[in-house]
């Protein structure tokens, strides 16, 4: 059976959007077959970095969870991403997005949905596209839907900013995961200033939280004028940002 | 510990954190499988098939599971409650976002 990988942060904006479309693509270098759900369905993004654009897509999540079509009709193949970056033996890389259109964001946050179907989506695209890892990228902060989704995760990742605010909230996660029992927690620091630090920094959040940090990601000049506009770890292969994302994708694909 | 609302039936995500670890770990256990027989139950969780039914029926009391009977031994499912929306905007304002 396939693992479920949430992927959140208590804060908004730490790189979750980013730091999941590349920790996916490299699983799929690895071999593997990789499902993103964008379940932040109030502010979607995630297709972006896949350069899937919302004209390309006839459903999305919202149209599965009002019952106008199967789950893995809204599961986009994005494995072209992957393709002339001289890769072998590659996965496979299935998206699905959530809708860009005003009307549909705004009926889900009028109407609500059926939670029971959003959690049986997930079981039914890990075994219809024999996934071996489903990626969530959520929404930040508490609420229902990633109260949910880190109760049905094998592995959650909490991506959280060298910052007192987000300091503060991760603690609040990271007692969540304890009380719902997540098999593995695991965390990213993101946009880290000063390098010479990284790994004092890693030892004082992994001493804080006792969780271990997957690696210390810079505030990277090159990450931020990609602007989400493609996959930075495929885009750049030798770059030092890439190096710790692998390491990451790597202790995720041992977990 | 029941929803507040009787209105809508079934366990919200903040259900999960008020049950006993033991009802949680069955409830989180059914979420993944989808439905399970008292004896599935048992046989993940190691304990007798009595004390399965026994978690079982107290979490189908508090509506969190429903039980479906169709077809061989009872088996339980999840019940999901209803996500809601969190805020009540102001009046019309949905029909004007969706008109534009
Ligand atoms: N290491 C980094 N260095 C510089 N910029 C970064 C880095 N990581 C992410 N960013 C930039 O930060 C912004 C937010 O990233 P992203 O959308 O991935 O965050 P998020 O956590 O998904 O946000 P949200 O909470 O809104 O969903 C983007 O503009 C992205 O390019
Ligand atoms: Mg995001």
């Amino acid at each position: 059976m396939g693992k479920i990988i949430s992927v959140h942060s208590f804060r908004g904006g730490t790189g979750k959007s980013n730091v999941t479309a590349n920790l996916a693509a490299l699983l799929a270098r690895l071999g593997k077959r990789v499902g993103i759900v964008d379940t932040d369905i109030q502010s979607p993004g995630i297709h972006v970095l896949f350069n899937l654009s919302p004209e390309r897509f006839r459903y999305a999540l919202n149209d599965y969870l009002w019952g106008k079509c199967r789950i893995e009709e809204a599961a986009y193949d994005v494995s072209g991403v992957l393709e002339g970056r001289r890769l072998k033996d590659a996965g496979s890389l299935h998206l699905i997005p959530g809708s860009m259109r005003t009307g549909e964001i705004t009926r889900i946050l009028r109407d609500g949905y059926d939670v029971g179907l959003l959690n049986s989506g997930f079981q039914e695209l890990m075994e219809r596209l024999e996934l071996t890892h489903l990626l969530i990228d959520t929404h930040p902060g508490v609420n229902e839907e990633t109260l949910l989704s880190i109760a049905i995760s094998d592995i959650l990742l909490l991506i959280l900013r060298p910052d007192q605010q987000d300091y503060q909230g991760t603690a609040i996660t990271v007692e969540l995961a304890r009380q719902l029992e997540v098999e593995q927690t695991f965390m990213l620091v993101n946009k880290a200033i000063n390098p010479r630090d990284f790994t004092a920094l890693k030892q004082r959040v992994e001493s804080t939280y006792h969780v271990p940090v997957l690696g210390v990601l810079p505030l990277s000049g090159d990450v931020a004028i990609l602007g989400s506009g493609d996959i930075f770890a495929l885009a750049n292969p030798d770059h030092p940002v890439t190096s710790v994302l692998e390491a990451a994708a790597q202790r995720i694909d041992a977990a | 510990m029941v929803s507040e609302s009787p209105s809508s039936p079934g366990f919200r995500a903040g259900d999960l954190l008020a049950l006993s670890p033991a009802e949680r770990r069955v409830l989180q256990w059914l979420m993944r499988q989808g439905s399970a027989s008292a004896r599935e139950v048992a046989e993940r969780f190691e304990m007798p098939e009595e004390e399965a039914g026994i978690r079982l029926d107290a979490l189908e009391k508090q509506g969190f599971v429903v039980t479906e009977t169709a077809a061989g031994p009872t088996s339980y499912r999840p019940e999901f409650g209803h996500s809601r929306p969190a805020r009540k905007p102001p009046s019309g304002i949905w029909g004007k976002l969706e008109g534009s």
